[in-house]
């Protein structure tokens, strides 16, 4: 390449940050920016089922979360995700020592974990279902279940994501100078596991 | 809330004034070794176990609403800070967080607020 | 004070072009930020033209009293529509356009940071609208008005599919919001030539990064009250149904949450726009660079704190009146900061009243009308004497349409022989401006007295003698006046297009980079990125013997470089641009697009036809995922030919 079009980033490339004006990678701020943006859709969700929860209890219809929420299996549900989080940052650690076969197992690691969390999500919406919580039944459901979905589907989003690294990284290979996608990737799965922090807190565990 | 945003902001921009179009900032990569991150995990693991018994402390309803609320922040800020690298990375980075962070915050504590006097009249 | 005389035009050399894919099918591939921005531009105002018809279809309705042309029905969704096109699909996208186009070339950048991620956003804001228009024909519109006010949305009140088209359409519109949001910032934070610090930027780029900061803050907001709703709506749920326990008050809340901050979303990019047209006319530097800059953020920052006065009517108790009231106040004081100095700039000039100069000239007036009428009604006694009456109506519509749409006309003015290497005509401009002045005031400035008399908004037709008949009558004929006008507008469009003055590159004799380059601009921008030293780039290499580089007002500091802008002449003639690395077209972005339209398609009849509507998720999906494929395909091919 001459010099001209690298006085500024190539439209687009994240490579080469060092020559963007903030001295940053485009993609990893732009995700940052998005990842700010999603704070406050989560925030809105979750004021939403605190400002309902006294209004719930209130009601004739009303469904307690202690006599539903099953704090044992969500603290379970937890951990697999503050893992998944380990599994994620080690896979980071290992591409950046260009240890492919430790990036691929702990990729693996962390993508098996989020499908273990999907399926015990699913595994415990079916069975509030089956028990009467339902998004109709009470303020209770509407609220946990949207809340809850939502994340859900971020998770799932996240392990798409995971996967197409795992692919991708599997095809054309990442290494320790390429591994943008990888921290990307990271960062969002990361996010969705703050979430859960918040979730787990709020919506679990406080009285 | 106010100065939280603004300093923010001046900071970013003061910090591009200085820097003036190309970065010296570089990225955070400060090679993290692993066993940081394991310490990390088992320590987000040991405070979700506290988490978990905390209720059956019988700190009181404040020890226990509090307790939980700091115990969430702690968790989130080590994942944000160790997990996503946010320690130590671009300002700019921290920025963008920080800012919608909380203007979050803000929001759940005003809505919550404006929500508290209107319990009786829509449930009852 | 200094003004500029103007020297001979110097002819700003540029290669030729490197070869450009043409062709109608080009613009459905394309990745240009120029292209993109023009399509933002005609689809927007495409759908200005139509709110507008739909506005004029509600004036005729109320021209007399009982009037038969419009069924409350209809009424109620041309009244919905209008509002939603004007705000998400003609206003807002206007801006984005205007910025699309400009923000790179203003801030010597070859392009935005992610240029397919710039393509997703104009398909997905060209299908939102299309999905929002497609209800007139898929069993009725929205009905219950552009701010939604539960539990009118409710199915019980809405029943047919019109509001789930609202959700879904804008939802789609959101997304394009979001992830254009997010390229500005990037762009404008990262992508800036050498030299081009925040406090060089030109005020135009700082507005556009402001905005794009409170459109990723302001619209989840949105978002979750829109997903509440749907669910509310299809699903089950009692988020807003008061007799289940529901809250009516969260929808306003989360709502004006967004709304607030949207009317800044509207009108920042403008207040940007005046800041660059006035220096230019006026021959003299902003008065005032960094007031204009900071009280923008302040602006964006106090936006977020002030959305309950809009819901003074509901009772919200004297505290939170008070609160919001005051703090509703104090944005008055970075606004008047503003005008105060555009006054400033224009004070001392030797102002060239060209048309894109009126409009500004225009939009200042009428912006200061529309405020000072906002700053009664952020009083809670005052608002509750006039809250959803005619006086709230003339208010925003001096601010959205005196204000921003006066604003877009003056930009559009200034910046089209930039985009088209043609001058758009002036006679025709000032009569159009004119026109569209007195008319606007005669349609809007009764409805002050309206108002203030008593006559509600959101109604279809009115008893006779309530001693409304004659405004309304006037307000219905003048606004017929700015159809003409707007129709003017068009037509000088369609003929300078055609056979207007050829535009030189710089043609106003301006400051800022986006005159540095040829009119229209090559596909690359710049053959060489500019190296900047101050922030009028162009005024400081044309006129070195000025000292033009710091605001009148405060002392000027000595200048250490004399040339500021290195555009490196001789260079060029030896460049060959085809060395210019630019991402190749892809019709990625518009796969992935249509794919997400096709799942919202599905999720609106979920309920109705569970069977059709799986199909349409999993072929929407299958979509989605091929033009993700092909996205990525084309991603990779450019960071390799990158190295």
């Amino acid at each position: 390449m001459s010099e001209v079009s690298t006085t500024n980033a190539p439209a687009g490339i994240g490579h080469g940050h060092d020559e963007t004006s903030m001295g940053v990678d485009s993609r990893k701020l732009g995700l940052w920016a998005f990842i700010g943006s999603e704070t406050l859709f989560f925030a809105a969700l979750i004021v939403t089922y605190l400002i309902f929860k006294p209004v719930n209890e209130a009601r004739p219809e009303n469904q307690l979360p202690h006599e539903f929420l099953a704090i044992n299996f969500t603290a379970g549900l937890a951990a697999i995700l503050l893992a998944s989080s380990l599994t994620m940052v080690l896979s980071i650690a290992a591409i950046r020592q260009n240890n492919q076969r430790m990036f691929r197992i702990w990729l693996g690691a962390t993508i098996g974990l989020g499908l273990m969390f999907l399926g015990g999500q699913v595994y415990e919406f079916y069975h509030l279902y089956a028990e009467g919580l339902t998004l109709g039944s009470s303020l209770l459901g509407s609220t946990f279940f949207v809340l809850t979905g939502f994340h859900g589907t971020h998770v799932a989003i996240g392990v798409v994501w995971l996967s197409m690294i795992m692919w991708r990284g599997l095809k054309r290979g990442y290494s320790a100078n390429d591994h943008m996608d990888v921290e990307l990737g990271g960062m969002y799965w990361h996010f969705v596991d703050l979430v859960w922090v918040a979730v787990f807190t709020l919506i679990y565990l406080l009285p | 809330m106010a100065n939280v945003y603004n300093d923010n902001a001046h900071s970013a921009a003061a910090s591009v004034g200085t820097t003036g179009g190309h970065g010296e900032h570089g990225q955070a990569h400060e090679q993290h070794g692993s066993g940081l991150y394991w310490l990390i995990g088992t320590i987000l693991a040991i405070v979700t176990a506290v988490e978990v018994f905390w209720p059956l402390l019988g700190v009181g309803e404040v020890g226990l609403v509090g307790g939980l609320v700091a115990l969430m922040i702690l968790k989130g800020a080590m994942v944000v800070m160790w997990f996503m690298h946010l320690k130590g990375d671009a300002p700019v980075f921290q920025f963008v967080f920080i800012a919608p962070l909380t203007l979050a915050v803000v929001f759940v504590l005003a809505f919550l607020l404006l929500f508290e006097g209107t319990h009786a009249g829509v449930a009852g | 004070m200094a003004t500029i005389e103007r020297p001979v035009q110097r002819p700003v050399s540029v290669p030729k072009a490197v070869t450009e894919p043409t062709g109608w099918l080009s613009w459905f591939s394309t990745v240009d930020h120029k292209k993109i921005g023009i399509m933002y531009l005609v689809s927007a105002f495409i759908f200005f033209v139509i709110g507008g018809i739909e506005a004029l279809l509600m004036r005729l309705q109320l021209a007399t009293p009982n009037g038969t042309l419009l069924s409350p029905d209809a009424y109620n969704q041309l009244m919905t529509m209008h509002g939603t096109t004007m705000v998400f699909l003609a206003v807002m996208p206007l801006n984005v356009g205007l910025g699309n186009y400009l923000v790179p070339l203003m801030i010597g950048a070859r392009d935005m940071a992610f240029p397919r991620l710039n393509a997703l956003s104009i398909w997905l804001f060209i299908l939102g609208g299309l999905m929002l228009y497609s209800s007139f024909a898929l069993g009725g519109a929205p009905n219950a008005g552009w701010f939604a006010y539960a539990p009118l949305t409710e199915t019980a009140y809405s029943p047919t599919h019109g509001m789930d088209y609202w959700i879904l359409g804008l939802t789609l519109t959101g997304v394009a919001s979001i992830a254009g949001a997010v390229n500005f910032i990037v762009t404008i934070l990262n992508m800036r030539a050498p030299g081009m610090r925040l406090n060089r930027m030109p005020l135009f780029v700082w507005a556009q990064m402001v905005t794009s900061f409170i459109i990723i803050f302001a619209f989840p907001s949105l978002t979750v009250a829109q997903v509440f709703l749907l669910f509310d709506r299809n699903f089950g749920t009692r988020f807003f149904l008061a007799d289940q326990g529901g809250d009516p008050m969260l929808w306003l809340h989360l709502f004006w949450f967004f709304g607030h901050p949207e009317v800044y979303i509207l009108v920042l990019p403008v207040f940007g726009m005046i800041s660059e047209i006035l220096p230019t006319f006026s021959r003299k530097p902003i008065f005032g660079y960094a007031f204009i800059a900071y009280s923008t953020v302040a602006i964006g920052f106090l936006g977020f704190l002030v959305w309950a006065h809009h819901m003074f009517g509901t009772g919200l108790g004297p505290m939170v009146n008070a609160f919001f009231s005051g703090a509703s106040m104090l944005i008055a004081i970075p606004t008047g900061v503003k005008i105060f100095n555009w006054i400033g700039t224009l004070y001392g000039g030797s102002l060239q009243l060209k048309t894109a100069m009126y409009f500004a000239l225009g939009f200042i007036s009428m912006f200061v009308i529309g405020g000072i009428s906002g700053i009664t009604l952020a009083s809670p006694p005052v608002d509750l004497q006039q809250t959803d009456t005619y006086y709230v109506v003339a208010h925003f519509h001096y601010v959205l349409f005196g204000g921003a749409i006066f604003g877009i006309f003056a930009g559009a003015f200034y910046w089209f022989p930039k985009m088209s290497g043609r001058y758009l005509n002036e006679t025709m401009g000032k009569i159009q401006f004119w026109l569209l002045l007195i008319s606007f005031n005669v349609t809007f400035g009764p409805m002050h007295e309206l108002g203030t008399q008593g006559m509600p908004r959101r109604i279809y037709t009115y008893q006779p003698g309530m001693g409304w008949d004659f405004w309304n009558l006037v307000e219905t004929v003048a606004s017929f006046g700015i159809a003409i006008a707007v129709a003017l507008f068009m037509w000088n469009v369609v003929v300078s297009l055609r056979s207007g003055q050829r535009a030189p590159a710089d043609p106003w004799d301006g400051s800022t980079l986006e005159w540095a380059t040829a009119s229209p601009p090559p596909v690359y921008n710049f053959a060489k990125i500019p190296r900047v030293h101050s922030r009028r780039p162009l005024w400081d290499s044309k006129y070195p013997e000025m000292e033009v580089s710091h605001s009148q007002g405060t002392r000027p500091m000595k200048r250490k470089e004399v040339a500021a802008l290195d555009t490196g002449d001789q260079d060029q003639a030896l460049f060959d641009p085809s060395t210019i690395h630019l991402p190749a077209p892809t019709f990625g972005p518009l796969w992935v697009s249509l794919g997400i339209c096709v799942v919202f398609y599905g999720i609106l009849y979920l309920v109705d036809s569970n069977y059709l509507s799986v199909i349409a998720v999993v072929a929407g999906l299958g979509l989605f995922a091929f033009g993700v494929t092909s996205w990525l395909r084309s991603a990779d091919r450019d960071s390799a030919g990158a190295h």
